[in-house]
């Protein structure tokens, strides 16, 4: 087999397999504690992640992550011992790999070249974010998981935390007026078409 | 999504990041944990929710990067069939975490990526390009994907790369042979009259204003008598390609219409190669010519005449009627490249032989019809079609045209030498 059919190969498999491994992972977690809801959102979810690699149709996969992510949470939020830590983050984990193999597989241009990939940013920038989001993870889930005295301002700073952090992140990511706007480049050689 | 980029120079142009799949992704599975650890009152199912959270919060739509350099070029644009040429891709982009590229290369073209070479910025692509069909092609687009954020924003761009050429690969005349007769022009083959060239034509005896370095002292001297020696005066000839292009047949690279276009290129690179005239005539659609003329750029109109040439032109043909008369002067000897697969052909070359002009027929087809194993109407038809061709061939031996079945392999000049030296004299002019 020629380096150009393994480096094909390769790409046309690492994307699929993410996803797979991912998607039935995740919804393996929920079949400990088998209560109805749970072991639907899991069926589901693993039909939905098959049919979405089987179509790349993009929308299916979008809801199959959404069904295959409810799973473990369903399961979570019914059976205690569902919850516990090292399930969260493991379903955490799997989560991100779905994602990143969902993303895998709609990629590429049949027909063409297999793509030429360089990476251009620094090995400890690429690595350093996911390890980051992985370990605040595992901060929350120890936090989360710990026995508490419940109380009202408890409930509200984990409320306000949480809604804090998604309206920070939604805020990070809006489009800013002046960046939708298109135009020509001053200085690009006179070429209007730019992205 | 995707937008053309013009190739050439480095410029740059400003980038307009889109969110992918993945942003859209990471806040859904943020947003349902979050639900379900507020419904259920489960703080620790936010978890789930905190890795998606984080790497959005920490690749923020402010820092991506808002301006892209992008040159791309391919060297040299001008190549022969199986020559290498070099693709070169810089894309230049701040913060960008990673950059993929992919191209559609064309039929008839092999594309290979290089090895990256640590020197070069990391941005630098380089493909090795081979083609191996003549013609006019587009190498690309180029399809650059900028990928920043951790996968949350993405563009892509499609960089158009300069159009090459790739002229027909030819050595299919070995030595370029010419008629007897050649007309009274300047040139490189020794004709039988005797003149001021350096190839040895014979001795006679010595007249008054012989000069005395032309004395052949050694004949002399037996004879008893003064003796001179002769030498044959260099001529040129005109030599016009009749390309008949109507048809195509034959696999990719092989087909009728490769094999014409690569002799032509040839027979016109050796014989302006000793200076003599070349012209072209091609019967198809439109049909086109190129009076004969020994200048240096002649090579260069008729390659470039021939990549104009295609068997999808439909228009009709118009015949010689139109080709002028310095086309196919007195004198010029005619070499036909056709498939002899319409009668077009063949009634061009009765039209030139009543004119009086030395031809040679090259049959370029190489393969016959395929109609399987199917009895009956099928094989009745080949059996047609081979009596057609062969009615061809007998009317151009009855004309006293000789006609060489050519498959892209052998040197055509042993069969140029026998229909140049074959011609009966009072044919040609």
């Amino acid at each position: 087999m020629t380096r150009v059919w393994r480096a094909r190969l390769r790409q046309a498999l690492t994307g699929p397999v993410l996803a797979l491994v991912g998607g039935l992972g995740a919804c393996a977690l929920a079949l400990p504690e088998a209560r109805r809801p749970a072991l639907l959102a899991a069926g589901l979810g693993a039909t939905a992640v098959v049919a979405a690699l089987v179509t790349g149709w993009r929308p299916l996969a979008t809801t199959a992550l959404a069904l295959v992510a409810a799973a473990p949470l369903l399961a979570g939020a019914i059976e205690p011992a569902a919850a516990h830590p090292s399930r969260l983050l493991l379903a955490t984990a799997l989560l991100l790999m779905l994602v990143a193999g969902l993303d895998g597989a709609e990629r590429g241009d049949k027909g063409a070249t297999v793509p030429v990939v360089r990476s251009l940013a620094p090995r400890w920038r690429r690595w350093g974010t996911p390890l980051l989001a992985v370990g605040t993870s595992v901060v929350v889930a120890s936090v989360g998981g710990a026995p508490a005295v419940p109380s009202v301002v408890l409930v509200l700073a984990g409320l306000g935390t949480g809604v804090g952090a998604v309206a920070l992140a939604a805020r990070l990511h809006r489009v800013a007026p002046e960046r939708v706007a298109r135009g020509r480049d001053p200085g690009g050689g006179g070429n209007p078409d730019v992205q | 999504m995707t937008g053309p980029v013009a190739a050439g120079p480095a410029a740059s142009y400003a980038l307009r990041l889109t969110p992918t799949a993945r942003l859209r992704r990471l806040a859904l599975v943020a947003t349902l944990a979050l639900v379900a650890a507020v419904a259920s009152g489960r703080g620790e199912l936010a978890a789930v929710a905190a890795a998606p959270l984080v790497l959005l919060v920490l690749h923020p739509r402010g820092s991506l990067p808002t301006r892209v350099r992008v040159s791309a070029s391919l060297a040299p644009d001008r190549c022969l069939e199986e020559d290498e040429l070099a693709l070169v891709l810089d894309v230049r982009v701040d913060a960008a975490e990673r950059v993929e590229v992919s191209l559609r290369p064309p039929a008839g073209m092999d594309v290979a990526p290089c090895e990256p070479d640590p020197t070069e910025a990391a941005g630098t692509f380089r493909w090795s390009v081979v083609p191996h069909r003549w013609g006019r092609h587009d190498v690309g687009p180029l399809r650059v994907r900028i990928v920043t954020a951790a996968g949350l924003y993405a563009v892509t761009l499609q960089v158009s790369v300069p159009r090459v050429t790739v002229y027909p690969g030819g050595g299919t005349v070995a030595r370029p042979v010419a008629p007897r007769q050649l007309p009274a022009r300047l040139g490189e083959h020794a004709s039988r009259a005797p003149g001021s060239g350096v190839e040895f034509g014979g001795v006679r005896p010595f007249a008054p204003g012989d000069r005395r370095r032309d004395v052949d002292w050694r004949i002399s001297a037996r004879h008893q008598e003064l003796y001179v020696r002769q030498y044959a005066e260099e001529r040129s000839f005109a030599l016009t390609l009749l390309l008949d292009v109507g048809a195509d047949a034959g696999e990719p690279g092989r087909s009728t219409l490769d094999l014409t276009v690569r002799a032509a290129t040839a027979l016109a690179q050796s014989y302006l190669r000793v200076h003599d005239r070349v012209g072209v005539v091609t019967l198809a659609g439109w049909t086109r010519w190129l009076t004969p003329d020994a200048s240096l750029r002649q090579l260069h109109r008729l390659a470039e005449l021939v990549m104009d040439v295609r068997a999808d032109d439909q228009s009709i043909a118009s015949g010689l009627s139109r080709v002028p008369r310095a086309v196919f002067a007195p004198g010029t000897f005619v070499v036909v490249l056709s498939p002899m697969l319409d009668l077009r052909a063949l009634e061009a070359v009765q039209d030139l032989h009543a004119r009086g002009l030395g031809m040679l027929v090259v049959d370029v087809l190489t393969t016959e019809p395929d109609v399987g194993e199917a009895p009956g109407l099928t094989s009745l038809a080949l059996r047609v079609w081979r009596l057609e061709r062969e009615a061809v061939r007998v009317e151009l031996s009855r004309l006293g045209v000789p006609v060489l079945r050519w498959d892209g392999s052998g040197d055509l000049s042993g069969a140029l030498l026998h229909a140049m030296r074959s011609v009966p004299p009072g044919v040609r002019a």
